[in-house]
């Protein structure tokens, strides 16, 4: 595991009414994660963090749940990620490392493959690892993807 | 820092941190109350390269006898009659035992560095919990498991702070403190 610069959680709520297998949940826009390269990504569940800081309970089970990046060239760097593997609780505290890419998150979804363990109005957290673009060009690591 | 992967955090000192949250004071028990951390001048200008929660309990409200064990910073050494982020304890417990409840998963870190920008923001305090321990002979790991996360940032204390996403006093009994270790370089 690298060393973590910046990080800042975000939260993507399912909604009032559960949404159905296959449905694809985009994530806001966050203005502090325009225009940053990500170095790595938690996915957590209720195990880590019980209730979100909008108030929300967090999902209790994550492995019907899928991620989904989009880099700013449109390209998929991740596609149907598997969200439990992101999830350092049960990864014996590992977070998984990327090669950093620009991130363009409001592109970017999960996906929910089965809604087994999920209730309405949780929400699924994502702790995002990222260095800025200023970061990026004061360093020659971490190796950013071309 | 960059280059080290692992589970091998280097630092040259370690320093204990400790921020007041829950005081029993009504007017401090609000939802999404900031929580600031006390100005360190040790820490100023220097390198964080890894934060650690260090996690306590109160023993009189918990009967499991080897809960001394369980974490590495004994109630004596908070202050007297405050209560360290209280972990819960899997597996068998006396049906007396009153709480249950892992503080730190509503809890939330905040860190600014010495150009007062938001490095950390809203960091799940679970995750800076590293320690295990054994009971009734099954090994039970809480958090990042025995490991450190490792961060690389300088830091500002005094704008840094805590929230929870709950009001602490539902679940809280005691004044409540929570001790961090940073590593630093």
């Amino acid at each position: 595991m690298k060393p973590i610069k910046n990080s800042y959680l975000i939260e993507v709520n399912l909604g009032s009414t559960l949404p159905g297998a296959g449905a694809n949940l985009t994530f806001q826009d966050y203005p502090q994660l325009r225009n940053i390269f990500v170095t790595g990504i938690e996915v957590l569940d209720a195990t880590t963090c019980a209730v979100s800081p909008s108030g929300r309970n967090v999902v209790t089970a994550l492995s019907g749940i899928t991620l989904t990046l989009i880099d700013k060239f449109n390209q998929e760097q991740l596609k149907q990620y598997p969200a439990a593997d992101l999830n350092p609780e049960v990864r014996s505290g590992f977070y998984r490392d990327f090669v950093p890419f620009p991130l363009q998150l409001t592109k970017s979804f999960i996906t929910i493959l089965s809604t087994s363990g999920l209730s309405a109005n949780q929400s699924v957290i994502l702790n995002i690892f990222y260095v800025t673009e200023q970061q990026a060009k004061e360093t020659t690591r971490p190796r950013l993807r071309k | 820092m960059e280059e080290n992967y692992g589970n091998n955090i280097e630092f040259v000192k370690a320093l204990r941190v400790n921020i007041q949250l829950y005081t029993q004071n009504a007017n401090n028990n609000i939802p999404n109350a900031q929580y600031f951390f006390p100005e360190i001048p040790e820490l100023n200008g220097k390198t964080i390269v890894g934060i650690k929660l260090n996690a306590g309990t109160d023993v009189l409200v918990d009967p499991v006898g080897n809960i001394d064990a369980l974490f590495d910073l004994p109630q004596t050494l908070l202050t007297e009659n405050t209560q360290g982020i209280q972990q819960e304890v899997a597996g068998p417990r006396g049906v007396t035992d009153p709480i249950q409840f892992d503080i730190d998963k509503f809890l939330f870190l905040t860190l600014y560095n010495d150009k007062h920008q938001q490095v950390l923001s809203n960091y799940p305090v679970h995750d800076l919990a590293s320690y295990n321990y054994t009971i009734a002979g099954s090994y039970i790991d809480y958090g990042i498991m025995g490991k450190i996360r490792g961060f690389n940032t300088k830091v500002n204390l005094k704008e840094s702070y805590i929230t929870s996403s709950v009001i602490l006093s539902t679940i809280a009994t005691n004044p409540l403190i929570a001790c961090f270790t940073f590593y630093y370089i």
